[in-house]
């Protein structure tokens, strides 16, 4: 295990870096964007002494490279801005101010986050059944009905747009039969059955969109794998054909589904955005969007950072879990 | 000979193709007593390995197996899936040719050999571990109370294929089918793993069935050879009377190709010319007339008509598939 410390060590030493390499592009692109967010802030009528002001209060006079390095300071050891009554504080880890919000970026990530993992994990383990049984049902019906099935829907999937499945379901389940929430957000911790209410149906429109890559990955790989010399040694052994398919096939299959798994689910966890419009909740997609709408570079800023924070972290437990499944891949 | 304890009785197996089906055996018999080594040789697709897999009942939907196989005088040929899959592993287990390709990358050996017993005894994990052990040491594994934790890519070939025998063992099969299990190994492994797959023989009684194309190893261990080309029966007899005695031009060729210590070295091996008929491809005559070198000595008939097997002075049921009447030695 020694082996797998030094791993994560070099591992999250790596990804510290990518992140401030990211940070630094994404702060470049956002703040080279010909628009001025002090000019949104100073009202009308915008008088050039107010807008001084603005700009001076929001630090935005400063050097571009000296605004970087503020942020950065903001995550280790938070920031004010302004001075005496007026000023803002913004607590570390301090990922920008948001003055049209007025609330710390990392406030309004927390405050969605839980909206967006809601959404993304419960999709997530929906998908992750449905692509995986329907792949194992296509592999083991090979070129027959079961099996063209599947991969009818996987193709029905991956080719339809999730806005237009998404509202489909909200006008056939929500409207016209009458069974579900059309949009809407309980917290869990209000109530976890009006919670999963809420979620179903933009779970299960994630799910049916997502399972398709899941569906032909495990079906290729299983029909790769039950060729291969140990399964016809499993079967030697006497080993039933349940057995054989779930014990000896489904373990290389989830090698390679697991790191789409991860990947797709950190890359959801940044936010759904079209999910999100759709189904009217308020998660990291949401806000994304409508700062964009506004201008609100920071909150911009964060929110990249965030998703791409997630997509690192995403990749490092795949790698970990790619060891435990795989006895071979050594983290030396 | 003792009564033997696997029979296989004119066994033909036919693959379904999209291009028409393709016959891979075409009628062959053999039989194996408890503690009986036979060996089947030939050249690569000549259907030693699809003999192996019918018998186990391995082969793919698309092949029909007909002809009889009888364990203890059991048919086994056209049992149910599930009879078959108590047999399999439990009175007739197999060694592969590539250990590492044959064990599975993601469980530890001991695992596998574990499963292997529970699959046919009604225990605990527990209990069928140290069967498990017990049987890698019996192998020859060093260590193997710890060394049952370690996965297939952690040992050497010679290694894994006796892991590989520890778990075709573990159930004290009545027949061991052998497919080529030295070949992807080291001359000196070689020797050890076939002294081991004898030394286990001696102590269960089990009858083997060894695969193979190295007829130094056949010649070693064997006690009856199945000389089989073009997915028939071209010679069988006794180990002595395949290489004292041989019969069939095929014999003879494959024995010329062996290279040998005791006599003079020739420059280069001697090799039998052309390549074995693509499956089905020849329906009348002798499979082996293209490439034999005798044929003069018969004229049409190794054309027109497909020698059957007639016996042939030996030991005892020493038999050959081959128009030419005397040894094509004292032709």
């Amino acid at each position: 295990m020694p082996d797998l410390v030094w791993f994560l060590i070099r591992r999250l030493f790596a990804a510290l870096l990518v992140m401030l390499a990211l940070s630094l592009a994404v702060y470049l692109i956002f703040y080279a964007i010909p628009a001025d967010p002090a000019h949104l802030a100073c009202g009308k009528p915008c008088t050039p002494d107010r807008l001084e002001q603005a700009r001076h209060f929001m630090q935005l006079d400063q050097s571009t490279l000296q605004q970087y390095l503020n942020f950065l300071k903001g995550i280790f050891a938070g920031r004010t801005f302004g001075d005496g009554a007026a000023a803002v504080h913004c607590n570390a880890p301090c990922f920008g101010y948001s003055f049209p919000l007025a609330r710390p970026v990392t406030t309004l990530i927390m405050d969605r986050l839980p909206i967006t993992a809601s959404i993304a994990l419960g999709a997530a383990v929906l998908w992750l059944l449905i692509g995986v049984s329907l792949g194992v049902i296509a592999a083991l019906n090979r070129g027959r009905l079961l099996d063209r099935l599947s991969v009818g829907v996987a193709l029905i999937g991956v080719s339809t747009p999730s806005f237009l499945l998404g509202l489909l379901a909200i006008l056939v389940f929500g409207f016209w039969l009458n069974m579900v929430p059309v949009n809407g957000y309980i917290p869990f911790t209000e109530s976890p059955v009006d919670w999963a209410w809420h979620l179903v149906t933009p779970w299960i429109v994630l799910a049916i969109l997502q399972a398709a890559s899941y569906i032909r990955l495990t079906r290729s790989q299983m029909l790769e794998e039950l060729n291969l010399d140990y399964i016809t040694t499993a079967r030697a052994k006497g080993a039933g054909e349940g057995r054989v398919v779930l014990i000896h096939g489904l373990r290389g299959v989830l090698v390679p589904v697991i790191t789409l798994f991860g990947l797709d689910l950190g890359g959801l966890l940044g936010g759904a955005i079209l999910t999100e419009k759709v189904f009217s909740m308020q998660g990291l997609g949401d806000l994304l969007i409508s700062a964009v709408g506004q201008l609100d570079v920071a909150v911009v800023v964060g929110v990249t950072l965030f998703s791409a924070f997630l997509i690192i972290l995403a990749n490092l437990v795949v790698d970990i879990v790619h060891g435990v499944l795989d006895p071979r891949v050594s983290h030396g | 000979m003792a009564e033997p304890v696997l029979e296989v009785h004119d066994l033909k197996v036919t693959f379904r193709t999209e291009n028409g089906s393709v016959p891979a055996v075409d009628g062959i018999d053999f039989a194996v007593a408890p503690g009986q080594t036979l060996a089947i040789v030939g050249e690569s697709g000549s259907g030693k390995s699809v003999s192996s897999s019918a018998v186990m009942g391995l082969l793919p939907s698309n092949a029909d197996v007909t002809g009889e196989v009888l364990l203890d005088g059991r048919e086994l040929n056209g049992l149910p899936a599930d009879e078959l899959r108590k047999i399999r592993g439990n009175d007739i287990a197999m060694v592969f040719q590539d250990a590492l390709s044959a064990l599975n990358p993601y469980y530890s050996v001991g695992w596998q050999v574990a499963e292997a017993y529970r699959l046919h005894h009604d225990v605990s994990k527990k209990v069928a571990r140290r069967r498990a052990v017990e049987m890698l040491d019996k192998v020859g594994i060093p260590d193997a109370t710890r060394r049952a934790d370690s996965y297939p890519h952690e040992f050497s070939g010679g290694m894994r294929q006796r892991v590989v025998i520890a778990m075709a063992l573990v159930n004290d099969p009545r027949v061991l089918i052998a497919d080529e299990p030295t070949t992807a190994l080291d001359v000196t492994v070689q020797a050890q793993i076939m002294r081991q797959l004898d030394d286990v023989q001696d102590e269960f009684g089990t009858a083997l069935i060894l695969i193979s194309h190295d007829l130094g190893v056949v010649a070693e261990v064997a006690d009856d050879v199945l000389v089989m080309y073009a997915g028939r029966a071209a010679e069988r007899g006794t180990v002595r009377d395949l290489f004292f005695r041989a019969a069939h031009p095929y014999s003879l060729g494959l024995l010329g190709a062996m290279p040998r210590v005791d006599v003079p070295p020739k420059p280069r091996l001697t090799t039998i010319p052309g390549t074995p008929p693509a499956p089905g491809s020849i329906t009348t005559g002798c499979p082996f007339q293209p490439r034999c070198a005798y044929t003069h000595l018969v004229g049409e008939r190794c054309v027109t008509e497909r020698p059957e097997l007639t016996p042939r002075p030996g030991e005892g049921d020493h038999e050959a598939a081959c128009h030419l009447g005397r040894r094509p030695a004292d032709a």
